[in-house]
Formats: C-alpha cells, sequence, structure tokens
C-alpha cells in the first residue's frame, strides 16, 4: 500500500478545521490572529493564507474588513424541522423574519397540474415570501396550493404562522409527508435580487410537495435558499435485517 | 495440497481445493487469487484445466473475474449499499448504474492527522486509509469522492479491489455493520487542482455531500467526503410530518 503524505497547504487546512472542531469555534466567532496560528503549528504565513483563502472560497470562513477571520454562520435545515423556517431559524441561533411579497390567485400551469392534482386552469393560491435570517435575506419561496381546499387563506396571519400550523389548525388537514427534492441551481435577476444576489449565483433549489393523509397533494413549495446561509442535513439509517429486505 | 493422478480429473480436484480456501478465508473476499499461470505451475496442471476448475467457481459467484486484471474472490453480498439506506437524502446518480464507472485516483496510507483524528474519534497519529476515486457516467467525470478510513477497522483494504468491489462489502467482510451516520449536503466551491479532475473551473459551484459512517455501536468507522457537479446533483428525500 502507498504512503500518501498531504502537501503543506493539506495539512494547514486540515489543523485549521480541526481547530474549529476542537475549539468548538461557534458560527461568527473569529479565528486567533494569523500570526498566533503559524507560529502554534510552525509554519509560514503563505501557506495559513492559502488554507484560509479555501475555506474562504468554500464558505465555511469570511473575512470581516478589520476584525479577522470568522466561522460562517449558516441555516441547517432537516427533516425535522422542514415544516417551520422559524423553528429551524431558532435552533440554528438566528432571529427569522419573513416578508410576505405578494398572495394572490391565479391558473394552475400545465406543470403544476402534474403535482398538485389539479387541471390546468383550475384556481390556486400562489404565496410569495421571502425568508430573512437576522435581517439578511437567505430564503425565496413560492407556494401554490389548491384554492377551492383552503376558503380565505388570504386572510390567514401569514407572517406570523407557519402555513403547514394554518393548513393543520385553520383547515384542519392532516398531513402526512412531504417529497422533497434538492439540486443546485443559478438564481435569476429577480432571484437575485430578493436575495441580494448577482444573478447567475449558485442556490440551492429545494422543491417540496406535501400531502395529507389521504394522499391528496396540499402543497407545492419551490424555494431557493443562498448557498452561503443554508445546509442541509439528514439522519442516515441502513436497513436492519438479516435479508437486507426492506 | 498435491494432486493426485488417477483419482478424480485434476479439475475437479483443483476446484475443490480452490473452494476450500475460499471457504477457510485462506483466499480471503475481494483479492484476487493467483493467477491461472501460477496455479498451473504450482499444481502441476495444465492452464486449460485451472480454466474449467475456475470456470464453475466464477458461475457459482463464488469468483469474479475482470478483464485482464484477474480472478477475485467475491464475498457475501453487503445488504447495506448506499441503495439500501433508509433515512437521508437519496441521490439521483443511482440510477444511473448501468453506465457508471469509478476510477480509483489514490488508495494509500496516511496518519489520521489532527482533524480526521477528531472526526473518527482516534489518535492523529493512527493510520488511516484515504481513497480518492471519481465516478463517471457515460465517460464524463460527475463525482469526486474522498475517504477516510479508521485503518485498524478494516485492516484487510490494502488487498481489497475496490474497482470490483463496494467499500460496504469490505466492511461487511470485516464483520462491520455500517448502521447509521449523518449527512449534511452544501454547496461549495473546489480549488483549481481538485476542480479540474471534474472538468470543472476553480471557482464553479459544486454540490459537497459529506457523511460520517457509524458502526452498530455509534463508533465512526469512515468519514466521505464527495462532491458532485451542480447538473448532476440531486437528492431527494421523503419528510414524515409530525401531526402534533
Amino acid at each position: 500500500m502507498d504512503h500518501f503524505t498531504p502537501r503543506p497547504r493539506e495539512i494547514a487546512l486540515e489543523r485549521l478545521q480541526a481547530y474549529i472542531l476542537e475549539h468548538n469555534l461557534q458560527p461568527g466567532e473569529a479565528l486567533p490572529p494569523e500570526r498566533d496560528l503559524c507560529q502554534a503549528w510552525g509554519i509560514n504565513r503563505t501557506t495559513l493564507r492559502s488554507a484560509i483563502s479555501r475555506m474562504e472560497a468554500s464558505g465555511r470562513l469570511f473575512a470581516v474588513q478589520g476584525s479577522g477571520t470568522r466561522l460562517m454562520h449558516r441555516l441547517q435545515r432537516s427533516p425535522e424541522n422542514l415544516s417551520s423556517f422559524a423553528k429551524a431559524a431558532f435552533s440554528s441561533g438566528f432571529r427569522p423574519d419573513t416578508r410576505i411579497l405578494s398572495i394572490k390567485k391565479t391558473a394552475c400551469s400545465a406543470f403544476l397540474s402534474r403535482y398538485l392534482r389539479k387541471e390546468s386552469g383550475e384556481t390556486l393560491y400562489e404565496i410569495c415570501r421571502l425568508r430573512l435570517l437576522d435581517e439578511a435575506p437567505a430564503l425565496a419561496d413560492a407556494a401554490y396550493l389548491p384554492a377551492d381546499l383552503l376558503p380565505g387563506l388570504e386572510d390567514c396571519d401569514l407572517q406570523n404562522r407557519s402555513l403547514f400550523q394554518i393548513l393543520k389548525e385553520n383547515y384542519h388537514f392532516q398531513l402526512r409527508q412531504s417529497t422533497v427534492k434538492i439540486s443546485l441551481t443559478h438564481v435569476t435577476e429577480e432571484e437575485g435580487a430578493l436575495l441580494e444576489l448577482p444573478a447567475g449565483s449558485a442556490a440551492f433549489q429545494i422543491v417540496t410537495v406535501t400531502e395529507d393523509t389521504d394522499g391528496t397533494p396540499i402543497e407545492y413549495c419551490r424555494t431557493i435558499g443562498r448557498a452561503d446561509k443554508l445546509e442541509l442535513t439528514a439522519p442516515l439509517y441502513w436497513a436492519d435485517t438479516e435479508d437486507g429486505r426492506i | 495440497m498435491k494432486l493426485k493422478r488417477g483419482h478424480s480429473p485434476l479439475y475437479l480436484q483443483l476446484r475443490n481445493e480452490i473452494r476450500r480456501k475460499i471457504e477457510t478465508g485462506e483466499y480471503p473476499p475481494g483479492t484476487a487469487i493467483p493467477s491461472e499461470k501460477q496455479l498451473a505451475e504450482h499444481y502441476g496442471v495444465h492452464r486449460l484445466s485451472v480454466r474449467i476448475a475456475l470456470d464453475a467457481l466464477l458461475r457459482e459467484g463464488l469468483l469474479k473475474s475482470s478483464q485482464g486484471k484477474g480472478v477475485y474472490v467475491c464475498g457475501p453480498k453487503a445488504q447495506r449499499n448506499p441503495q439500501t439506506i433508509l433515512s437521508g437524502f437519496r441521490h439521483g446518480l443511482e440510477e444511473h448504474e448501468k453506465d457508471a464507472e469509478s476510477r480509483l485516483l489514490v488508495k494509500a496510507e496516511r496518519s489520521a492527522g489532527p482533524y480526521y483524528a477528531k472526526l473518527l474519534q482516534i489518535n492523529p497519529e493512527d493510520s488511516i486509509w484515504y481513497i480518492r476515486r471519481i465516478d463517471s457516467i457515460g465517460g464524463q467525470a460527475v463525482a469526486l469522492e474522498d475517504i477516510y478510513i479508521t485503518a485498524s477497522k478494516l485492516p484487510e483494504l490494502p488487498d481489497i479491489d475496490l474497482q470490483m468491489f463496494s467499500l460496504y462489502d469490505a466492511f461487511y467482510w470485516s464483520g462491520i455493520h455500517v448502521s447509521q451516520g449523518t449527512q449534511v449536503l452544501r454547496i461549495t466551491c473546489l480549488d483549481a487542482a481538485t476542480a479540474r479532475l471534474l472538468g470543472l473551473k476553480a471557482k464553479q459551484p459544486v454540490m459537497q455531500e459529506s457523511y460520517l459512517i457509524q458502526d452498530e455501536a455509534g463508533e465512526p468507522v469512515a468519514f466521505s467526503r464527495c462532491c458532485i457537479r451542480a447538473e448532476k446533483a440531486e437528492y431527494s428525500i421523503k419528510c414524515a410530518i409530525r401531526n402534533a
């Protein structure tokens, strides 16, 4: 078996990542001065700089003019908190805010009819929201729901309550599951304007279709999430049966 | 063992001998057995007899051959390949299995160093296996995977051919029941040299999927980090909703 020796800048990168874990560096907290790290690890400034700039490029660290390099703060979304933006934000240590951009009735497109089991042209609610973390735009979403199932939805308090909460409490839907598709997209000019990003920037696209216990689709939602503000986590379990059948 | 002339046909004796070596673990799963030429010389038989002896074992699925590389011992199939993941984000690449190809770039031993030691809960000076491979679909590189494995958990790895067998099979043969982990998806970009391996330029975004693989006791056994080209990065997951 070959022996692998990481290059000096890889070693510096691993040291840096280990430092963050060992010192339990919290999002927003700063690394010690570069001079001190170089001295402690016996490496030169160029090597350390190269490791830091790699972590900046990958969105793990960010530089603050005049006050060093800090750990990026991201919203963690997982299957457990996917249904509530506010809950997810609080547990990641952010102050969440929602701005309702628009709520209106619209005709179901051929595309949406496939997901919502409605005919093209039937009436849907379209709700566009901007989600903010510590007052900075992070996610923009557009949700589509069958209007006939949700009379008076526009009068509900979407500002302060989650849509799922309203569906359950006001309309007594028993929601069963969401099917979520995650991909990488590039923001359009309009999305970029909302999220304060240049058009073409990479972002998460999260498409969620939620159904109730009868299997009736209740909501189709497309979310665009800033790459530097969001990470998705999920617990993994492997099948645990002797013959491997699930 | 010497083969005896005049008894049952030589190819049958040789077949039984190889079967015994597989069953006793003298030829461990995932490793190559000696070549036809070596077997012929060692047992003093014609190469044709060796081929006939192996044919039945290949058909039975005890052995597997790879053009130009040799003949490998198949262990029992691990039931915990990523395809059997019960939860977690499922990757769209799984559906391309047919024209998918995996190319090994690095398979080497290294010391864990402070970071992987922390992740794998071992000492920085402990040995780990480092594997880097590229997955292609239809000839185009789509994913670059780096895997770091606690060497003491999988001492047989150096002899196991990872082009032929999955890492999950290797764990299974070592008695490690991979059972859980945590998966994280991030959008990131790679440094120029790494990006080039995927046919990308530096700063072009990729989806990075990382996860820790744990055994049944919850002890980490490996850490994997996989970067996938933007247009191929599609994941799906079903989330149950608690009706509180």
